[in-house]
């Protein structure tokens, strides 16, 4: 029997949402969705809202007791971002350090991914162990124990010291190579197990096919294994590149002013220079562009999921 | 065309092969059929280039492929799974193979369309594996592994996944086309009647050993072991002993446990050897006990214990004096079985009807 069908809503996604209201009345289930569909809206939605209404207020400016001056609005903030050479000098670096971040954890992510889905029994289970094992320790912890390392007066320097290799420590720290090396070991727990995921989720005979039809096993794995594996480099790629816009524990660390990025400028904004409204228009500007890139990725994703089902 | 000798396979300390030597002619549908973990599918790997055997050799067009890996050998392979390519749609995974294999690319349109059109695809060219159904999908898989036109086509089961109606459709379809290809083909399954109705001749295997070669009709009257007696068709199993040996025609006189007439059987069997003998249930005949058979040396008496009707034909299982059962098949002549539960009968079966085994 058909169902009544509503009569047209002048507002559609009010109608839709209505009835996505009505259905959840009359299914349990969807219940379940409720716990965070609420901690969704007051941790994400809400204080988004109020980043976007924040980044219009006018500065309470420095010296002041208030953080921001209630019931201004300006859009001086964004004019300000946009005409100062130092925000462009600021997002270029942050693109770049998120970019070369990326590169490198793909780059390392990929073969590790490959030698553990190729690897059998409990040493198989030991790699993977191994890939979560960081996310169990708090990042600045992993941060700083990574300074212990790199430090003047870290393990490596102190080791070539007292072999009279160097008489002076390297700077192992505070620069380009110490900030990726730092970020890439928080982010790469991510794309290794996306990847993984994708390869385990393959049909193994698939390979052996391509063999038996004339492929070499380089050929055949790159022809299947690899070529199937698109969707889930892109997702990967992208989380990853989200991760290196975003870096701020390892630039702060191990990194030097030269490659601040964003995020650490939004925290000096907002919690040393005690301007709200600056903070706010710079963490909404990153936002925007940031989803930006994931809409512009998921986009590509779905062009190629299209084609064919990941699953199958 | 191929040849294998005394192929075996040893994983860790399991024989999953033991010793199997086979002779496959160009253009043969052969079968290897057992039950799982018979060593079956090892054996079809092998002959793929997926793992080498132990010991033993194996022979294409009289050459060793000992050593040569799956991708430079002459031989196609259609997978259980079927292991299509998600990412290929109908035309690319038919012509993955081509590409694989350096076939010119103007020369490629033309096989496809030819092998497509042999499987019966043409016009779901842009379709993608999972927009086609099973049946369609082992299509495609054949497709994929003729196109090149390998001299020899393994497949790994390949209609276990199908339902029944479309398995029946598909083992005439193949029977169809490896006619078409000519191509020599060695099937892998644990279905003794797809076995029996498509294969030129059937390998049986139990435990890595291959128990017997012959065509469905050997393999069928004449099992070579108790194993192949049991593992095809129905079939009952009567213990008995030797009287003696007959040598001019290869024969042994034997007496069933049943008593009864003395019966001859094919084979030499020792004086005195305990033995197994065993007769197919559509060769059982029953009548009605109208006199004591059994005392005049004509057959056994036994009364009928079950009568299940299927159409077409009446099962009957008949309760020997000793305790055993006998099962009987025979076709409906008029509307319905021909005798009831309870009923007495006598049961017979034509000379060389029965087949023994030492015990």
């Amino acid at each position: 029997m058909p169902e009544a069908v509503p009569p047209p809503s002048p507002i559609p996604w009010l109608a839709r949402l209505g009835r996505v209201v009505v259905r959840a009345g009359k299914s349990p289930a969807l219940w379940l969705a409720a716990p965070s569909v609420l901690l969704f809206m007051v941790f994400f939605v809400a204080p988004l809202g109020w980043m976007l209404r924040l980044s219009t207020y006018e500065a309470g400016g420095k010296g002041q007791s208030r953080f921001y001056q209630t019931g201004t609005f300006t859009l001086a903030r964004f004019r300000e971002i946009a005409t100062d050479p130092y925000y462009f000098k600021l997002g270029w670096i942050t693109v770049q350090v998120g970019v070369i971040i990326t590169l490198v954890t793909m780059l390392v992510a990929l073969p590790f991914a490959i030698y553990v889905y190729r690897s059998r029994g409990i040493y198989k289970r030991f790699l993977l162990m191994a890939v979560i094992l960081p996310k169990l320790t708090n990042l600045l912890v992993l941060m700083y124990g990574v300074l212990l390392l790199l430090g003047d007066t870290g393990y490596i320097n102190e080791v070539l010291l007292g072999a009279g290799v160097i008489a002076q420590p390297l700077p192992l720290f505070a620069n380009l190579p110490a900030l990726v090396f730092g970020e890439v070991l928080i982010v790469l727990p991510y794309p290794v197990l996306m990847l993984v995921a994708a390869m385990e989720s393959m049909d193994p005979s698939l390979e052996e096919a391509a063999q038996s039809l004339g492929a070499g096993p380089a050929r055949a794995f790159y022809e299947t294994v690899i070529k199937l594996m698109v969707p889930a480099l892109t997702t990967s790629t992208l989380v990853t590149l989200i991760w290196g816009f975003g870096a701020f524990v390892a630039p702060t660390i191990l990194g030097s002013p030269d490659y601040y990025t964003i995020a650490i400028e939004v925290y000096t904004q907002t919690l040393e220079n005690v301007n709200w409204p600056l903070g706010a228009a710079l963490a909404t500007v990153y936002v925007a562009f940031v989803t930006l890139l994931v809409a512009g990725g998921l986009l590509i994703q779905r062009n190629a999921e299209r084609r064919w089902s990941a699953t199958t | 065309m191929l040849t294998l000798r005394n192929v075996s396979k040893r994983f860790g300390t399991v024989d999953a092969v033991v010793a199997v030597s086979l002779e496959v002619q160009a253009g043969e549908f052969v079968f290897l059929l057992g039950p799982s973990g018979s060593g079956k599918t090892t054996t079809l790997r092998m002959i793929a280039g997926f793992g080498d055997p132990t010991s033993g050799d194996i022979e294409l067009a009289g050459q060793s492929i000992a050593g040569v890996p799956p991708y430079r050998r002459d031989i196609g392979m259609v997978f259980q799974r079927y292991a299509l390519f998600p990412h290929l749609n109908v035309w690319e995974n038919t012509a993955f193979g081509l590409r694989m294999r350096g076939m010119p690319e103007r020369e490629r349109p033309k096989r496809i369309e030819e092998t497509l059109s042999m499987v019966r695809l043409g016009g779901l060219e842009k379709r993608y594996p999972h927009q086609l159904s099973g049946g369609q999908q082992q299509r495609v898989a054949l497709a994929r592994a003729l196109a090149y036109r390998p001299a020899l086509l393994l497949l790994d089961e390949p209609l276990a996944n199908l339902d029944r109606r479309l398995r029946d459709e598909m083992r005439i379809e193949l029977k169809r086309i490896q006619k078409e290809a000519g191509t020599t083909m060695l099937f892998v399954t644990h279905d003794q009647e797809e076995a029996l109705t498509l294969g030129d001749r059937i390998a049986v295997m139990h435990d890595g050993r291959l128990e017997q070669v012959g065509t469905p009709a050997e393999i069928y009257h004449h099992p070579a072991t108790r194993f192949v007696a049991s593992f095809i068709g129905d079939m009952n199993f009567l213990r008995g002993s030797v009287l003696g040996h007959d040598a001019a025609n290869n024969a042994s006189d034997i007496r069933l446990a049943l008593g009864g007439p003395v019966q001859s059987v094919a084979g030499r069997f020792d004086g005195g050897a305990k033995l197994v003998a065993c007769v197919r249930p559509e060769r059982v005949r029953l009548e009605a006990a109208t006199k004591d058979f059994a005392r005049e040396g004509g057959g056994y008496n036994g009364v009928v214990k079950y009568a299940g009707f299927s159409g077409d034909s009446v099962r009957y299982l008949v309760g020997m004096p000793d305790g055993s059962d006998v099962l009987s098949r025979e076709a409906i002549e008029g509307t319905g079985p021909r005798f009831a539960v309870g009923q007495a009968v006598c049961v017979t079966w034509p000379p060389g009807a029965l087949n023994a085994f030492a015990d």
